[in-house]
């Protein structure tokens, strides 16, 4: 219970900072959407005109974008971009710190087990992104409906989810990384470049559903457009996720608990 | 002279990483380009009739998808992303490390004045931008020449990796700036990648909304966006905006990294 309760306090402000930035950016964006809705009905006939291909690569879908919430889906993207940084570095800094700071002989002296240690960390990392998608749920759905007049809720529900999601993807594929490592000495270029990459991937590079670069970018793996599509998941990314996510928790436990680590 | 080669030979492996990945998203993005794109009607009439906010949110009237480096316009904005993150991070990482890891004191013992440090950091960090670079001209060139199939493109490809130069010096500019100016290694990159995001979040509220266009004098992934460059929108004051700030920002970081206490 200390790790846990000195874990929340040690990431408490850095949390709170971002989940601001990463409500801010879709409260900002959705802000456009009175001006835009203005002028969208007009547009979507010509719209329909567009080549098929040249929208796939817009990340766009036409029928989607002329309601609120598929502007939404549309702002979602970089919600989800800043929501993944947040998780990923959560993830890799989460065992690395302790080495990186000097505290691991210090903490791993106490009368706890590596697992206990290991396990409490983890709770408090679930509790942080779970208070960051309960508060990004509370100021973007009311805003959405807002603009939706309380149609499609569903849909707005199951693309917030995939905040939540992204986030656990990105958590575990870090804090994996950060209990296998010898020693982690800055924990942004590794989040910053593994999102990116990711991000960039699906903007330009997946241009089809059945495009084998997908699988490679969890940003596809909750297909926005899908989504408000068909208003579900696919079924196979999402079992690929939950995969993801086991795997890479069970692969910290598994390193962490016969790691060597250093002392000063 | 010590101090450049140790830090290139410190930035060795993350420089060929970052190049590997830069290399890839090349390669993937660009395998999607088919010359059939834009075929079948005509897409800048298609624009014409198009009210000018949704122009802008395609962003497609000035590049012709059909044209295999018009396309790899579309891709350019996240290599700049990606680079910026690299340049960014360098910078940043490659003053501050030295107290991150308890070496400050060694190097602040050695005959040399910390403005030379700085410079040999600074050197050694240009040279890891520019490697990247040229890795990516390199890997874009050979795979422009493959899609272009003898249609000229030399030009503007020369144009874009001189953009994405100017991105990347002013990422690490920035980056060098907060190292110098704090000398928490957290704080140094969380400033520089909060600037990066910002910066990214205005520029993407730029090109899709375009209803804020005095914001477009405070972004450079605006000022080197291929949109603007291929359609020879491109200001002068935006070269003029970024020499400025790319030396404000190596002025300040000297000024501040001579006089702060290094933390020991």
């Amino acid at each position: 219970m200390n790790v846990f309760k000195r874990e929340i306090k040690a990431v408490a402000r850095t949390s709170a900072i971002w989940i601001c930035a990463v409500t801010g950016v879709s409260v900002l964006m959705m802000m456009f959407y009175p001006s835009f809705e203005r002028d969208i009905a007009d547009y979507v006939k010509l719209l329909e005109n567009l080549p098929p291909a040249m929208r796939a690569i817009m990340g766009l879908q036409v029928q989607n974008f002329a309601s609120a919430a598929g502007f939404y889906s549309f702002c979602l993207l970089y919600a989800l971009l800043l929501g993944s940084i947040q998780a990923a570095n959560l993830g890799f800094a989460c065992v690395s710190k302790e080495v990186t700071m000097g505290t691991a002989d210090f903490l791993l002296t106490k009368p706890v087990s590596r697992a206990r240690i290991l396990t409490s960390k983890l709770l408090a990392s679930f509790s942080v992104i779970a208070a960051a998608n309960i508060v990004y749920n509370l100021v973007t759905v009311p805003l959405v409906m807002s603009f939706t007049g309380g149609g499609s809720l569903k849909k707005v529900l199951l693309l917030n989810a995939s905040l939540l999601f992204l986030q656990l993807i990105f958590f575990a594929s870090g804090f994996a990384v950060s209990a296998a490592a010898k020693k982690i000495k800055s924990v942004l270029p590794y989040s910053l470049g593994l999102v990116f990459m990711a991000f960039a991937l699906s903007a330009f590079a997946v241009t089809s559903r059945e495009d084998k670069l997908r699988y490679l970018t969890p940003f596809q793996y909750f297909s926005a457009e899908y989504v408000m599509a068909n208003g579900s998941y696919e079924t196979r990314f999402a079992v690929l996720a939950a995969v993801l996510v086991c795997l890479g928790v069970a692969a910290a436990y598994l390193f962490f608990i016969r790691k060597q680590i250093r002392s000063r | 002279m010590n101090i450049y080669r140790r830090e290139l030979k410190a930035h060795r492996k993350p420089l060929l990483i970052w190049s590997a990945c830069m290399l890839f998203l090349v390669a993937a993005g660009m395998g999607k380009y088919s010359s059939q794109l834009g075929t079948g009607l005509n897409i800048n009439d298609l624009m014409q009739t198009m009210p000018a906010a949704l122009q802008k949110f395609f962003g497609l009237g000035v590049l012709d998808l059909s044209v295999a480096v018009e396309y790899f316009g579309v891709l350019f904005t996240y290599i700049a992303l990606v680079a910026a993150v690299h340049a960014a991070m360098l910078g940043a990482e490659i003053v501050s490390k030295e107290e991150r890891d308890k070496t400050a004191e060694f190097l602040m013992a050695k005959p040399v004045s910390r403005a030379r440090i700085l410079t040999a950091k600074l050197a050694a960090a240009l040279t890891n931008v520019l490697a990247l670079n040229l890795f990516t001209a390199a890997g874009s060139f050979g795979v422009l020449n493959y899609y272009s199939q003898g249609a000229p493109f030399a030009g503007r490809w020369g144009m874009l990796m001189a953009a994405l130069l100017a991105v990347q010096a002013f990422f690490l500019a920035t980056g060098v700036f907060f190292a110098s100016l704090t000398g928490k290694h957290s704080l140094a990159t969380g400033a520089a990648t909060g600037l990066l995001l910002l910066l990214f979040v205005i520029f993407v509220i730029t090109d899709i909304f375009g209803r804020t266009d005095f914001l477009r004098y405070v972004t450079p992934f605006k000022f080197f966006d291929a949109k603007v460059l291929m359609a020879g929108k491109y200001e002068n004051i935006y070269t003029v905006i970024t020499v400025l700030c790319v030396a404000a920002f190596v002025f300040f970081a000297y000024r501040f990294y001579r006089r702060r206490d290094l933390k020991v």
